[in-house]
């Protein structure tokens, strides 16, 4: 019985190409409960199951006039927006994936920078340190955050200076972050000579050396850039060098 | 238990419609700009330029027909450029810009963009006078030749020019001024110095001093 | 009771679908169905002189759903078995009523020409 219902209903099948799969499951499902149902009513009144599915079958008609009828009933506008619309939902998530993770190490590193000390931000450089003065200087510019954790005297490559410690980040937990802003410190006015960092989408940590006359009592750090002018000065700690 | 049946036309519609939520999702979340001008503005929060106005809107076919804003606040004019990817929305491309600080009567910077296998440079200028008696511009570029260096010039054409908010900019197409082949001018090999003038000139034809811009900062954000 | 012919393709192929739609829609219009019920239903009225293809039926209720006059829903019975049932939507009601008032004309101009009325 099966097996003739099955054969009847690839036989309409083969008539209504428009039909997405889950659409001639469904075709399929009615038109076999019809079959079950017709040949149960057929073995109620005393027919042989093999006879009972024959005559269900047959009298369903010609199932190429069955297949078109239910194919026309297809618009073929519909399903072109149905498979369309399936295949670009599909697509973007896929494509948003890598996007998707991005933004996650943003927002992870920009979190992460939130609560960064000196000691967590994990620079290597030359420089040897004579007096480390832990700090919090903070600036806010244009929708990002600079934050000064550390300033040191010391050395690097043999000359005598002052090292300082930053993270920038942006204000908005999903914004990334920006080199250039670090980068825009200078101290006593004169830009940094060495530079090194590192950090993800979210976050920059950066240290940057600038030489400095051994002994000298304060730098003055400042940030000004695109209109935001920030000035801090940093009494200094030479050690027995000075 | 009942389960409704749906016809074609609404599983189509149905999933239309999530595919319109998806996007609008992806967009809250900024993974997808329906428009150019989110893309503009991540631009401008990338490069830490804080709130923009927008001056002028282009394209350039040049340039795969991205969108491109000249935008400018009291701190900076910049180019911010955007890209449209079916599968990722419009993306932001690059964003230099030009400080507005300084005593320059004319503050301004330069893009190039050296397309990939094509043989000319698309190089705009672009940024905003504020000496009110300047009222034309000639550019220069100084090219290094292994025979002879070389200079080009050109005014930016009147139509640069646009009047935004009180302040006059421009934002000129000067490709004109880069040289393809190295071979002219008698060189076999001609680099660009990375040097471009600006002479501002008075209503009356005086020249004011001539000084250099610079390349516009925070080129291609990827 | 008119007999229902047998499909033979063509005009009358036609006729007889818009007065199969004529069928369906009064079938429902009492209550919710699924294919085969209505099949049943109708040789049932038409004492068993009605016949047609019963597999035609569905290209039928397809296309009244598309149209909005009908609403399809599944059930599972409790031997397990999901059938696709049909109820009328107020669209549908309407256009019943509409078929009936162009059957009653089709009728009334049978009628006069056969000389019954």
């Amino acid at each position: 019985m099966t097996e003739q219902f099955e054969r009847f209903t690839l036989a309409v099948c083969r008539h209504v190409p428009r039909a997405t799969g889950d659409e001639w499951a469904e075709m399929k499902a009615e038109l076999t409960a019809h079959l079950e149902d017709h040949c149960d009513a057929l073995r109620l009144r005393g027919m042989s199951e093999e006879a009972a599915a024959e005559r269900a079958v047959r009298e369903m008609g010609d199932p190429e006039e069955i297949g078109n009828g239910l194919n026309a009933t297809l618009s073929p506008f519909w399903g072109f927006i149905l498979r369309l619309s399936t295949f670009f939902a599909v697509l973007l998530v896929v494509a948003c994936i890598l996007p998707g993770l991005f933004q996650v190490q943003i927002l992870w590193g920009n979190l992460t920078a939130r609560f960064a000390t000196a000691d967590s931000i994990g620079i290597r450089t030359e420089f040897q340190a004579i007096a480390s003065t832990d700090c919090d200087l903070r600036i806010e510019t244009k929708g990002h955050v600079v934050r000064v954790l550390r300033y040191a005297t010391g050395t690097q490559a043999g000359e005598s200076g002052v090292s300082f410690w930053a993270v920038t980040y942006a204000k908005n937990p999903m914004g990334e972050g920006n080199d250039s802003l670090i980068a825009s410190l200078t101290v006593n006015g004169a830009r940094h000579t060495r530079g090194a960092g590192h950090g993800s989408a979210g976050v920059v940590y950066s240290t940057y050396f600038t030489p400095v006359e051994p002994g000298t009592e304060a730098v003055t750090l400042v940030f000004d850039r695109l209109g935001d002018h920030f000035e801090f000065e940093l009494p200094l700690d030479w050690g027995d060098a000075a | 238990m009942k389960k409704r049946a749906h016809t074609r036309r609404w599983t189509a519609l149905k999933r239309l419609a999530i595919l319109l939520a998806l996007i609008l999702a992806l967009d809250a979340l900024g993974l997808y700009h329906v428009l150019p001008v989110q893309a503009m503005r991540q631009c401008a929060a990338s490069a830490a330029l804080g709130d923009v106005e927008i001056v002028k809107t282009m394209s350039d076919r040049r340039l795969d027909w991205g969108r491109y804003y000249l935008c400018a606040n009291e701190d900076a004019v910049a180019l911010l450029g955007t890209q449209f990817h079916p599968l990722l929305g419009w993306q932001r491309q690059f964003a230099p810009f030009a400080p507005l600080t300084g005593d320059e009567p004319v503050k301004a910077c330069y893009q190039n963009f050296n397309r990939d296998g094509q043989d000319t440079s698309v190089f705009y200028v672009f940024g905003r006078i504020d000496d009110p008696g300047v009222k034309s511009i000639t550019l220069r570029i100084y090219w290094y030749g292994d025979q002879t260096d070389v200079d080009t010039f050109a005014d930016i054409p009147g139509s640069a020019y646009l009047e935004h908010g009180g302040h006059t900019y421009f934002l000129a197409d000067m490709s004109s001024l880069w040289l393809q082949p190295a071979e002219d001018y008698g060189n076999t090999k001609l680099t660009a110095a990375g040097q471009t003038f600006l002479t501002p000139y008075l209503a009356d034809g005086t020249a004011l001093p001539e000084y250099e811009i610079q390349y516009g900062s925070w080129t291609m954000l990827d | 009771m008119p007999r229902i012919p047998r499909y033979n393709g063509g005009a009358e192929m036609k006729q007889n679908m818009e007065h199969t739609r004529l069928l369906v829609l009064s079938l429902l219009h009492g209550q919710d169905m699924y294919g085969y019920q209505m099949i049943t239903e109708l040789e049932r009225k038409f004492d068993k002189t009605f016949s047609m293809k019963e597999g035609t039926l569905y290209p039928i209720l397809r296309s009244l759903e598309n149209e909005g006059a009908l609403r399809a829903y599944t059930q599972e019975t409790e031997a397990g078995r999901v059938r696709k049932y049909y109820s009328l939507t107020k669209k549908g009601a309407a256009l019943l009523a509409e078929e009936k008032a162009r059957w009653r004309r089709y009728e009334q101009a049978i009628n006069s020409v056969v000389g019954l009325a």
